[in-house]
């Protein structure tokens, strides 16, 4: 049976801007009535903006008239009118009020919200391949910064293209209602505007999609260099970092900048079409006038409503001109959302807790061409404790990546209790196991909260003996808070060694059928070693256990010992049988004598 | 704020080039609709055909200079902002980098990432609106009082009381905002930081089962983050409506005042009560542009806090090295040391005297001080008692690169950049040779690797090196630390990771390639204590011995335990 792995199994697509247009809008439903009570307020406040400005009208006519002609001014006109001026202003405040807190809440709570909370749901479900291979700092990008941008920028367009169409399709409407040959001719300029703005944005989308693969650069970098602050310092490597910042930031500062630019062009060359359009209606409107075929009056209030179009025609304009950036950052968050999962479980065959593991045949490589595990067979009967020695990138904690499923194999099965791994729910696999790796892994939490990671609701008892049994409770307790003691972010305020005896408390206490143990111990003193090693061998009593040491003082009593070399097992036995063959196991081990020769 | 003026001061001819533009399309924009209302007014009432065409003209030139103004307004401005932030963002990230690791610790690698992504992102945001606003608002508050005041005085003054009162909410509403920004913002730190954690702890997240409550707690913190955002928006939108209300209704009020005046005054002529209402939206325009901005400035205020928090460290570690080139004597006089925040000294009363050339352990238990050692020597922390001395040079004398550039290391973490192997090792000196990089690399034992790869040197390594093993992460770590030329050479817990066969054949290369340079090896392992020259036994932060291997058996309890701790799997033979 074969499997590829994600990694080299890439969704490949090529970036269409109308496939991500279509997949904004399809996303837009679950708030589509949100959108539909956004358009009613929209048009109740573009009826509201024409009414305004024509109270006004009336009023100072009434002052002009006065001054002008003599005419009295009607007092109780004049407040009747003032008062519905000043309704009027104050509907059109408060359904920009409504509008402002629908827009937010939409923009807050389901874009940036809702996108983050799924790309966080979809690192569940990524492949750890996928999470190797990928800078931290490029998922953070996508999430923090693509999102943060799509949000407030879907907010505009949304905004501003909802908006201008109501009032464009309302000033067509009076348009119409006056002269068909004069509207038809102001309203070809809706489409023309509207192309060209499509027109000079699509010139745009090169530089935006550049702009935020640099942003993804420029955060993956940064987050690398606070990451490995220490290398940076012990190797004054400042001066080095400087020069690639400097030189990531005036890429990213060329690509912003074009971005910007183009996009910036759309708004002042549509004013252009705009005036010269509306000239070109004057001029037209003129010779049909003197020549009688239309009213003067109705080309007058054409023309009044083709000065109005520019507005809304203007304001469509600046949406086009955020559509590319929103649709760089949204190619490149559902490029993530889209990444392929790990595939689902096929069965839900539970192993019966024996422990009995199995590779047959088993083939694997992290890069196609380079084969790394080949036709690795073992049998490790439960209850056995299976040693993994040999050389350093030969392929022991790869073994322990194929056997927790962080990887799949390529060829061949792996069994455990006779169930092939490669069916199994994923989780419910890695439950049959408890892991200490090599990399030790702390979150910024206490003491207690890091142990008690293996189990839910610990109590302070339960974690209390676990870190007992990992030795690790005398050092917390000379920790200023005990186990109340907050490890900070960047775990430095405890040391290696007792990162390692947190982790293995942590393992303790949750307590799994089979343990996984790659160089647990390797900061941790031999003195301590040994406690643990008690511990551990009265924990391990019964259970099958993998244990992967170059300290092999560790390893001599185990059941099976597997030597591993470039991927294959070249040695398999006791270490009296081993040391009996005086081969590759035999050498490794004298080696550790050759020292004190 | 006095960080973004500094910023923005060296753009000051930007700036003035900015506000002449925007000046020039005002002035377009305040033309055109004269000449609009002209080509109504004259041509088409009057039917003259060439009054319309000479109009036009005028218009569509007027047209042509606007557009000409927002195309220059267009590309300086684009320049401008994003030249601020990105020398923002420079100065930022180099500031992180000479923090001391106390600073650093301090704000977190989380929140530093975010300061310097998104807080400075927002920053560029804001900036270019700087100079608009900057021009339109007093071109409009000014030209509006001058020309309304000429007409009638009763009405501008109406206005311009309401204003007052507009601001004065608009400051009110907008000074609760800083808080929900600042919260915000906090919860976007959590998220950086949780989602970094998950990543970086896949495996374990992963064999604990514990992706759902991993997610749950990230979708926790935005949910914060988003209820703080939405206030935040909420309320700073609520200033534009509420401020237009109050203007729109104070211009409701002029008209009728404006109408009452003229009527019964005799000297009032409507034609100035007229020209006074127009240009009275001048000002008010310009109050609506300023409450706007107001309601911009707490989340600037938050982000440029955050920023300068950072900026505003003093005694980072400060300047370049000097150059000096320091022998390999080491001596450290009855040094202590805690760490920040921490009860009781984790070293008390170190004394080593270290000669040049010299091979030396430094051997000791789980947490008995051995890399803190380390993190002095490199000069990472201060003593907190006692003085260390580097080619008998006191630390106190010496700059920290300096030090930094006479003593190499390969810490406990191996840390792998993302680029090739090459790049990797160059980084302990950028101008070594393909040559040289492979004879580190050799002597590191990482030879065979380099072969197996077709890319050699060139071969890519991901990010924290997750596509090698913790043995090769350890070699490429040595690698990098024997290339730098230094006369201290210190190895953390290096070889760890390495079989006793590795270990054997490294630590013979070692010896030949640094003979004549100090090697500190930091170790659990009394095998490889034993092949040092002197070592020195650590417990709870003090030395409880030194000596030779041989010496120590006798004379040092503890390590006569470790050692017999470690050479009894060898019984088992």
């Amino acid at each position: 049976m074969s499997k590829t792995k994600p990694s080299q199994n890439k969704v490949k697509k090529e970036y269409s801007a109308w496939r991500t247009i279509k997949r904004l809008v399809r996303d837009l439903k679950p708030i589509a009535w949100a959108i539909a009570i956004a358009a009613a307020i929209c048009c109740v406040s573009v009826w509201l903006g024409v009414l305004a400005p024509e109270i006004v009208n009336q009023l100072t006519n009434m002052i002009y008239d006065y001054g002008a002609n003599g005419v009295a001014i009607d007092i109780e006109l004049l407040s009747d009118l003032s008062v519905n001026l000043a309704l009027a202003y104050a509907g059109s405040s408060m359904l920009q009020i409504a509008m402002t807190v629908l827009m937010t809440n939409i923009a807050s709570r389901f874009y940036t919200k809702g996108l983050r909370t799924r790309i966080s749901d979809k690192l569940q479900r990524l492949p750890v391949s996928f999470v190797d291979n990928t800078p931290n700092g490029e998922i953070l990008s996508r999430m923090m910064n693509d999102v943060g941008n799509m949000s407030n920028t879907v907010y505009v367009i949304i905004e501003t293209l909802l908006n201008g169409f109501v009032r464009i399709i309302a000033i067509t409407y009076c348009l119409y209602a006056i002269n068909w040959i004069l509207a038809t001719a102001v309203v070809v300029l809706v489409p023309l505007s509207i192309v060209l703005s499509a027109f000079i944005s699509s010139k745009s989308e090169k530089s935006w999609h550049d702009f935020r693969k640099v942003n993804g650069n420029l955060y993956a970098f940064i987050e690398e260099d606070y990451t490995g602050f220490d290398t940076v310092k012990a190797f004054n490597l400042e001066d080095r970092q400087r020069k690639i910042c400097d030189e990531i930031s005036e890429n990213y500062r060329q690509k912003v900048r074009r971005g910007y630019y183009l996009s910036g062009l759309i708004q002042p060359i549509i004013a252009l079409t705009n005036n010269i359009a509306y000239v070109a209606v004057c001029i037209a409107g003129g010779l049909l006038a003197i020549n009688n075929i239309v009213k003067v009056g109705d080309v007058m209030e054409v023309i009044l409503l083709a000065k109005m179009f520019a507005g809304p025609l203007e304001s469509i304009a600046n949406g086009m001109g955020s559509v590319q950036h929103t649709l760089a950052c949204a190619n490149r968050v559902y490029a993530l959302l889209d990444r392929e999962e790990m595939s689902p479980a096929t069965s839900d065959e539970v192993p019966d807790g024996k422990g009995e593991v199995e590779f047959k045949h088993v083939y694997f490589a992290y890069t196609q061409d380079k084969p790394l595990i080949k036709d690795l067979n073992l049998k490790v009967k439960a209850g056995q404790k299976v040693a993994l020695v040999g050389p350093t990138g030969g392929g022991k904690t790869t073994v322990v990546n194929l056997l927790m499923r962080f990887y799949d194999i390529d060829k061949g099965t792996i069994t455990i209790d006779a169930i092939d791994t490669s069916t199994m729910d994923r989780a419910k696999l890695r439950e049959q196991f408890g892991m200490v790796l090599q990399d030790t892994w702390l979150f910024n939490g206490t003491v207690y909260d890091n142990i008690a990671y293996g189990k839910e609701n610990a109590t302070l008892e339960e974690v209390k003996a676990a870190a007992r049994q990992a030795h690790a409770d005398t050092f917390i307790e000379t920790l200023p808070q005990g186990y109340d003691t907050v490890i900070n972010e960047e775990s430095t305020n405890i040391s290696s060694g007792q990162k390692q005896l947190l982790t293995i408390a942590r393992s303790y206490l949750a307590n799994r059928k089979m343990l996984i143990l790659d160089e647990a111990t390797s900061n941790v003193d031999t003195r301590t070693e040994i406690l643990i090693q008690r511990a551990m061998d009265e924990l391990l009593k019964g259970r099958t256990s993998f244990v992967i040491a170059h300290r092999l003082s560790t390893i001599v009593n185990s059941d099976v010992i597997l030597v591993i070399n470039d991927g294959e097992v070249v040695e398999q036995g006791t270490h009296k049988e081993l040391m009996a063959k005086k081969g590759f196991y035999t050498k490794i081990y004298n080696s550790q004598y050759e020292l004190l020769k | 704020m006095k960080h973004l003026l500094k910023f923005i001061k060296p753009f000051y001819k930007e700036i003035i080039l900015l506000m002449i533009l925007y000046a020039a399309s005002t002035l377009c924009a305040l033309f055109m609709p004269y000449v609009m209302s002209n080509i109504v007014e004259f041509g088409i009432k009057l039917n003259d055909l060439n009054y319309i065409l000479k109009e036009g003209a005028i218009m569509i030139a007027l047209a042509f200079a606007a557009l000409t103004c927002a195309l220059i307004t267009n590309r300086v401005s684009s320049n401008f902002s994003s030249k601020i932030a990105v020398n923002m963002r420079k100065v930022v990230f180099n500031k992180v980098n000479t923090l001391t690791f106390e600073q650093f610790s301090e704000i977190g690698t989380g929140s530093l990432i975010t300061r310097t992504t998104d807080d400075i992102g927002w920053m560029e945001e804001t900036i270019s609106q700087i100079p608009y606003v900057m021009i339109t608002c007093p071109i409009m508050f000014v030209g509006g009082i001058a020309l309304s005041f000429k007409g009638d005085w009763v009405l501008p003054l109406i206005l311009l009381g309401v204003s007052v009162v507009v601001l004065v909410i608009t400051t009110l509403i907008t000074s609760s905002l800083e808080k929900h920004w600042q919260r915000g913002d906090e919860y976007t730190d959590v998220q950086n930081r949780m989602i970094r954690e998950r990543l970086s702890g896949v495996r374990v997240v992963r064999a604990f089962d514990k992706d759902a409550y991993e997610h749950k707690r990230t979708a926790k913190a935005t949910s914060e983050m988003c209820n703080s955002f939405v206030k935040a928006n909420t309320i700073s939108g609520l200033v534009s409506p509420i401020a237009s209300l109050f203007l729109n209704i104070a211009t409701v009020v002029v008209i009728y005042v404006g109408a009452i005046r003229v009527q019964s005054s005799a000297t009032l002529k409507a034609g100035d009560i007229l020209a006074t209402i127009q240009y009275i939206a001048l000002i008010a325009n310009a109050v609506l542009v300023l409450s706007w901005t107001i309601s911009f400035i707490p989340h600037v205020k938050v982000s440029m806090r955050r920023i300068s928090a950072i900026l505003n460290i003093d005694n980072q570690e400060e300047g370049a090295s000097d150059g000096e080139v320091l022998d390999g004597n080491i001596t450290f006089d009855d040094v202590s040391f805690a760490y920040p925040n921490a009860v009781g000294n984790t070293l008390s009363g170190i004394s080593m005297d270290i000669k040049n050339g010299e091979i030396i352990g430094i051997i000791g238990g789980t947490g008995s001080g051995k890399s803190t050692i380390v993190k002095l020597l490199l000069d990472f922390y201060s003593t907190t008692d006692g003085k260390r001395l580097l080619g008998g040079k006191n630390y106190a004398e010496l700059n920290a690169a300096t030090v930094r550039d006479n003593i190499s290391v390969a810490l406990q973490k191996s840390m792998i950049f993302e680029g090739t192997v090459a790049d990797n090792v160059r980084m302990g000196d950028k101008s070594a040779t393909d040559e040289q990089v492979l004879e580190a690399l050799k002597i590191a034992q990482m030879e065979d690797f380099v072969n197996s790869h077709n890319e050699r040197l060139d071969y890519k390594l991901t990010q924290s090196g997750s596509n090698i093993s913790g043995g090769q992460k350890q070699r490429i770590n040595i690698a990098r630390a024997i290339i730098k030329p230094a006369s201290v050479y210190i190895f953390d817990d290096s070889f760890s990771a390495l079989d006793y066969l590795t270990e054997a054949n490294l630590r013979k290369e070692l010896n030949r390639y640094l003979k004549d340079k100090t090697q500190i090896i930091i170790t659990q392992r009394s095998a490889t204590a034993m092949r040092c020259d002197k070592v020195y036994v650590l417990d709870s932060g003090k030395v409880v011995g030194t000596g030779t291997h041989k010496e120590l058996l006798v004379t040092c309890p503890t390590y006569k335990e470790i050692y017999d701790s470690q050479m009894g799997g060898g019984n088992n033979e």
